[in-house]
């Protein structure tokens, strides 16, 4: 019966025979009274799963129970093994009506998710206004607002229309979009074109210049990149995206490099284009005018990559992370079309001259798909220099990647972090791991105003309402649990 | 605070001095005697000697630099030393009394640092002017604002005014080293002394610069290094402990090893993108620490430029 | 209009960028319009009184003060945001990105990322303990689980499941444990040896340790169960388990067992592993019985002290002099001074087993003992009831703890109770344990020694004397020492004791003498 008759030591047989090396939990103070005897300690910084709520320990629980805890596990690895293998590329642009799949004239798609027209805050009621009138639907900012109103216009979240948009993430018919196609699985995701400067459409802002900077888009910006990827051929958006990271980027708050690569993929098809020198100037100084330019890009990289992933029965894997300026919203692979949702949060960071935390509007923009994929925030390792702009140290910027670790369910290959050993980023957010550890995602993000027509003012970090996961654990809970509850 | 306290352990807890500023390893054995700590941060100690002067021990990556002990240790935290506690200095180690143990430290076998840079005297003006250039592109690539560079975007009035005190001052030391006359220089030195934000106050970083500069064999800036010795001498309070001593080594020519790399490497009057490296890591020093001494430097190499053409 | 506030700290130094961050925090506080950091030298404070911001207070700092000045917002709370900052300033800077110890969030993490990590010490919220534990066994790690309020069934499935893994489950509810002379949580400085220890009893198991050191014998290992190990649910899976790899274990000569009595199967169970063992084991079963424990060959203990002689003869080591108390001696005089009236003991412990330990002892003279943890239920004494006759009470017990630390930690209730019990003119003595070592109060006498002498006071004043028997569980490598906390009991005119079973004699005696 002894298990010392084994020829290999027993455990506890190694433990008597090696150093003492222990992982507290709970107590500090036992931290120093091991120190003090030469052992070695290591005290976590622990939080209570679902950050003490006990509904989300009871579904944790549920989800855990033998039998279907691994049917989870294997959902989880087919779910993340979709999004990685996703090659997404860029196969052209085109106006959201011609090429959205539901887009009408009278389409308004907006971020985050579902919401009315009464319920949405001041940026992207600014944005909607604003597109009401570049669409021709109104003459004037305040008829737009009765428009929009009147109950003629169908809103709609980007999500539900294979589409992501940044900030106010308003979409109108005659605006041009991305069009990436995820090479692996079939399927295709949209996104808006940036436009570039702080006081934008997505952003709230809504005056003349506004108006005018969109007509010029629809009518010679998005012509010109629909020519040139049609001249240029499909370009492979995951490995700019990949080096785009190895070149400092983390390609939601910083874009340089990526801005960079995209152009320079697109520069010999934007100078075979029929349009005028004089056009082609314009198109190349927007460009250069802003790094954000291929921002939005990354952004439909991840959707295409995610939407892979959606409907895979039994994951707990998150497939959207979106937030609408007053709700935040997330979507799991394995409850395919159901939102769970909490308030969007206070973003923190550094504000422009002049501004202050009370002028900022609530955490907005459906580019946190950027963190559900496992860059932006997640990737913070690979741009140390952004973390001037949002507020924090290189160390905390390496502390992020590594506590994201700990709750996604993989490290992507083909996307990989330099400082951190060419370690992948941290892929497929468990909702399971969220509630167990405390630990919400990261979203690196900008802060726009809070009134319409403002714009940005600022840049910073933000997290999840820790509510919207709570909500998620209780429905697969109660969904995958069913059956042995 | 109703907390259960740490049992302690007793005994003695040796570590070893890997290396440390040779003139500091000879004149050690002469401060046998009591002493004291003076100041703990996560990487370096600061210790009070017998006679009242400061030493540094640093942790093992922290690196030489004058008046500095590099001790094999990771970091001083696990220590839990705390400012005023005793430090007895023997020969060959000194020690330091906790509640709970002594923390020795043996110099026996210590490797010697040599704190001096070389003399730039045999560079021709040109090289001067390309090596300045070229790093002070570096220093506003990637030197971070908030000192000598300058207030951060969207610094508040406090940060600004220090930021625009911080030019003035600049300014005016460098009319003033042109200008040569002692009384003018000592106004320079003592409109930056002790300004600026930060343990070492930028005003004092960007002043090591130069003095090192002025310090070395061949320095056409003359009259910088007795203006600042007096000015350092008659003004013990102007700035903190820890700049008065560092500058003070400065203006002997003694600085810490990120900036002996960056001279050495100007002296070697190679092509300046070889300069990169060694900027890089005096960069990294402090938050605006090593951008404000790199500022101090280009500062100097233009002057030195200057000066020397006008003989 | 804002208000602008500073703070000088004098001879303050810190890293700059921790400065620069804490700036940058400090900015993001609500209701800071802003703040600044800079130590204080003239050309600083010149800059603030252009800007008019130098106070009478930031004048007077000099060059080697740290000064934090803050602009409030109108009507914001300025002392909390001072405060706040204060807190930024002495947190703790964060593990750098290299070389910097790393700070993992979970066990997980942490049994991956560090290598060699063999044991988890779990001290979570109850709710929450079961979960830990879980996720540390399956990560291959030892558990000891200082956490209580665990349900049995959660306790009996993280035992089967660590039984299953090899490893060790100790606990939950276990505060005493010493793996490769390292004491967890509550444990004394012993010398190493050949005397394992299975227990499941902390303050139990502590005393064994400490007088098998003091006898001059050393501990190879102490290893915890938690409380409820020997009920008839749990089934003693621990506890056969410690014992089998004490048994295994080339460095332990002798077994030592500490336990309340089994139920009747795990007491079977437990006695068919003592007969397996291949080495000598002796049992102390408290308050327990002989025959079962000879039968299976063990060594039978009555008590603590017998415990750690039999097992420090059995290891072969040579007994140093042992300290004697001539407990019935020491009653007489004690009795001849007490004041008619004065007939009861009243015990106020900090340790359930020495609490365990002289109560028995006082009942076993055939008198009637009221208590917070008696297992006959009509002498049980609630907490908050005033003491009637002979009276322990256990200040360890869930009763008194419910939501403050243990009194090991904290001993305010137990202090309030002295006081309380010299008021009555019944009361002959006072016993008490002093519990040293990691874990415990740093001083638990001198915390203790005032409200003794308001004690006493009070009983001289009412023309009593008020005998205060004590007892300190310790050793000399304690800190503090055993002997530096008895002498100061001493000096205020204490009768100090030599270990748990000769406090139990004298309390006997006492007791027997002030009733007779």
């Amino acid at each position: 019966m002894s298990t010392s008759q084994h020829p290999e030591l027993t455990p506890a047989a190694a433990l008597f025979g090696s150093d003492l090396s222990v992982v507290n939990v709970g107590l500090a103070m036992f931290d120093a009274d091991l120190r003090a005897q030469d052992a070695k300690v290591s005290t976590l910084d622990w939080t209570p799963p679902g950050g003490g709520n006990p509904e989300a320990a009871r579904a944790l629980d549920v989800l855990d129970a033998p039998g279907l805890a691994e049917t989870i596990e294997a959902a989880n690895a087919e779910a993340v093994e979709r999004i990685m293998a996703a090659r997404p590329m860029l196969i052209g642009f085109g106006r959201a009506l011609d090429v959205v799949p539901g887009m009408t004239p009278t389409t308004i798609l907006h971020s985050g998710p579902p919401i009315t027209w009464d319920r949405m805050n001041g940026p992207m009621k600014g944005a909607v206004t604003g597109a009401l009138v570049f669409e021709g639907l109104a003459q004037d900012l305040d008829e737009a607002a009765e428009v929009a109103a009147s109950g003629r216009i169908s809103f709609k979240p980007c999500h539900e229309a294979d589409s992501v948009g940044s900030m106010a993430g308003v979409t109108s018919a005659s605006m041009y979009v991305h069009i990436v196609m995820n090479e692996t699985h079939g399927n295709i995701a949209y996104t808006n074109l940036s436009e570039q400067m702080a006081k934008i459409l997505r952003m709230g802002a809504n005056d003349q210049s506004v108006v005018d900077r969109l007509i010029w888009m629809r009518d010679v910006f998005g012509p010109m990149l629909k020519e040139a990827v049609e001249l240029t051929g499909p370009v492979d958006l995951r490995l700019l995206l990949s080096q785009a990271i190895h070149m400092g980027d983390e390609c939601h708050n910083r874009n340089g490099a990526g801005t960079l690569l995209l152009f320079q993929a697109l520069a010999p098809g934007l100078l075979q284009s029929s349009f005028t020198t004089e056009q082609k100037k314009e198109v190349f100084d927007f460009v250069a005018s802003s790094d954000y330019f291929s921002g939005p890009t990354w952004m439909a990289v991840a959707k295409a990559a995610l939407d892979a992933a959606n409907g895979v029965p039994n994951s707990t894997i998150v497939t959207t992370m979106a937030r609408n300026g007053v709700e935040f919203g997330i979507r799991v692979a394995g409850l395919p079309g159901q939102w769970f949702t909490g308030p969007a949060q206070q973003v923190v960071g550094p504000m422009f001259a002049g501004y202050k935390p009370e002028d900022s509007g609530l955490d907005i923009g459906d580019s946190a798909i950027t963190e559900t994929y496992g860059f932006g925030g997640f990737a913070m390792s690979a741009a140390p220099a952004i973390v001037a702009l949002v507020g924090g140290t290189v160390a905390e910027a390496m502390g992020y990647t590594r506590d994201m670790g700990e709750i996604t369910t993989a490290q992507n290959p083909n996307v990989t972090i330099p400082a951190l050993d060419f370690q992948g980023l941290p892929t497929g957010i468990d909702v399971r791991k969220v509630i167990d550890t405390g630990i919400l995602p990261v979203i690196n993000t900008a802060i726009a105003h809070k009134e319409a027509g403002i714009g940005m003012i600022g840049a910073g970090i933000t997290h999840p309402p820790v509510e919207a996961f709570t909500q998620a654990a209780t429905a697969l809970a109660d969904t995958f649990g069913g059956s042995s509850s | 605070m109703g907390q259960a306290a740490s049992g302690g352990s007793g005994g003695t807890r040796t570590a070893r001095v890997e290396s440390g500023d040779a003139e500091l390893l000879d004149r050690l054995h002469a401060f046998t005697g009591h002493g004291a700590v003076h100041s703990v941060f996560t990487r370096v100690v600061n210790l009070l000697t017998p006679q009242g002067t400061l030493i540094a021990l640093a942790a093992r990556d922290a690196g030489d630099a004058p008046r500095t002990l590099v001790v094999d240790v990771a970091d001083w935290t696990d220590l839990e030393l705390v400012p005023g506690q005793r430090v007895t200095f023997a020969t060959g180690n000194l020690c330091v009394e906790l509640p709970h143990r002594t923390v020795r430290l043996t110099t026996a076998d210590a490797r010697r640092w040599r704190a001096r840079p070389p003399s730039l005297a045999h560079l021709a003006p040109g090289a001067l002017a390309a090596a300045a250039d070229h790093l002070d592109r570096l220093n506003r690539t990637y030197g971070p604002r908030g000192g000598m560079l300058g207030a951060t975007p969207y610094a508040g009035p406090m940060e600004t005014a220090v930021a625009q005190a911080l030019d003035e001052g600049r300014t005016t030391l460098i009319a003033a080293v042109r200008d040569g006359r002692d009384a003018a220089i000592r106004r320079g030195i003592l409109a930056l002394l002790g300004l600026g934000p930060g343990l070492t106050p930028a005003g004092d970083d960007f002043l090591t610069g130069v003095a090192v500069l002025a310090a070395l064999p061949g320095s056409a800036l003359t009259g910088f290094g007795p203006a600042l010795k007096a000015v350092l001498a008659e003004h013990p309070g102007r700035t903190t402990d820890l700049s008065h001593a560092t500058l003070t080594e400065a203006a002997d020519a003694r600085v810490r090893h990120e900036l002996v790399d960056v001279l050495r490497e100007l002296a070697h009057g190679r092509h300046p993108q070889e300069l990169n490296a060694p900027a890089r890591e005096l960069l990294a020093i402090g938050h605006t620490s090593g951008s404000d001494t790199l500022s101090g430097l280009i500062a100097g190499l233009h002057l030195e430029e200057e000066l020397r053409g006008s003989l | 209009m804002s208000t602008t506030t500073a703070v000088v700290r004098k001879n303050t130094y810190y890293d700059s960028v921790s400065l620069m961050s804490v700036s940058t925090k400090a900015n993001a506080l609500d209701g800071v319009d802003q703040a600044f950091t800079a130590m204080g030298t003239e050309m600083n404070k010149g800059v603030l009184d252009n800007l008019g911001l130098l106070t009478d207070e930031l004048k007077a700092a000099e060059s080697g003060d740290l000064m934090i000045v803050l602009v409030a917002e109108d009507g914001a709370d300025t002392q909390a945001l001072l405060a706040g900052i204060e807190d930024l300033l002495t947190r703790k800077a964060p593990a750098s990105a290299g070389g910097g110890e790393v700070t993992y969030r979970t066990i997980t993490s942490a049994a991956e990322g560090i290598d060699g990590a063999n044991l988890a010490v779990i001290a979570v919220n109850g709710a929450y303990a079961a979960r830990e534990a879980r996720k540390a066994l399956d990560s291959g790690l030892h558990v000891m689980m200082f956490s209580d309020n665990v349900a049995v069934e959660d306790e009996i499935a993280l035992k089967q499941l660590a039984h299953d893994k090899g490893l060790f489950m100790m606990g939950p509810d276990c505060g005493t444990a010493i793996i490769n002379n390292v004491a967890l949580c509550f444990g004394n400085k012993v010398r190493p040896g050949n005397v394992g220890i299975v227990a499941a009893s902390g303050t139990g198991s502590q005393e064994v340790s400490v007088r098998v050191h003091a006898l001059g014998g050393g501990i190879s290992q102490l290893i915890g169960t938690g409380g409820r190990d020997l009920s008839e649910q749990v089934g003693g899976i621990m506890m056969v388990d410690g014992i089998r790899a004490l048994a295994a274990d080339p460095a332990t000569d002798v077994i030592v067992l500490v336990s309340k009595p089994p139920a009747p199967s795990v007491e079977k169970k437990v006695l068919a592993e003592v007969a397996a063992a291949g080495k000598p084991v002796v049992v102390w079963f408290i308050d327990g019985s002989e025959e079962a424990v000879t039968a299976a060959g063990g060594h039978f203990a009555a008590g603590s002290l017998q415990a750690a002689r039999t097992a420090v003869e059995l290891a072969g080591v040579e007994q140093g002099p042992a300290g004697t108390f001539d407990a019935e001696a020491a009653a007489q005089a004690v009795v001849a001074s007490l004041a008619e009236g004065q007939k009861y003991v009243r015990g106020l412990f900090c340790g359930g087993t020495l609490c365990d330990e002289t109560m028995y002892a006082v009942r076993d003279a055939g008198l009637d003992v009221w208590s917070n943890i008696q297992k006959n239920a009509d002498f049980r004494l609630p907490a908050g009831s005033a003491s009637r006759g002979h009276t322990f009470l256990d200040f360890g017990d869930d009763d008194f703890t419910n939501g403050r630390p243990h009194p090991m930690i904290d001993p305010a209730l137990r202090i309030e109770r002295i006081v309380e019990e010299a008021k009555d003119p019944e009361v002959a003595a006072l016993v008490m344990d002093f519990v040293l070592g990691f874990g415990s109060h740093e001083d638990p006498v001198g915390t203790t020694l005032p409200a003794i002498q308001e004690a006493q006071r009070i009983a001289a004043e009412a023309g009593r004397h008020l005998e205060v028997v004590a007892y300190v569980l310790g050793t000399d490598l304690d800190s503090p020492s055993v002997a530096a906390q008895s002498d100061a009991l001493r000096a205020a005119g204490v009768t100090v004791t030599l270990s748990s079973t000769e406090t139990g004699q004298f309390a006997r005696e006492i007791a027997k003498k002030a009733q007779a």
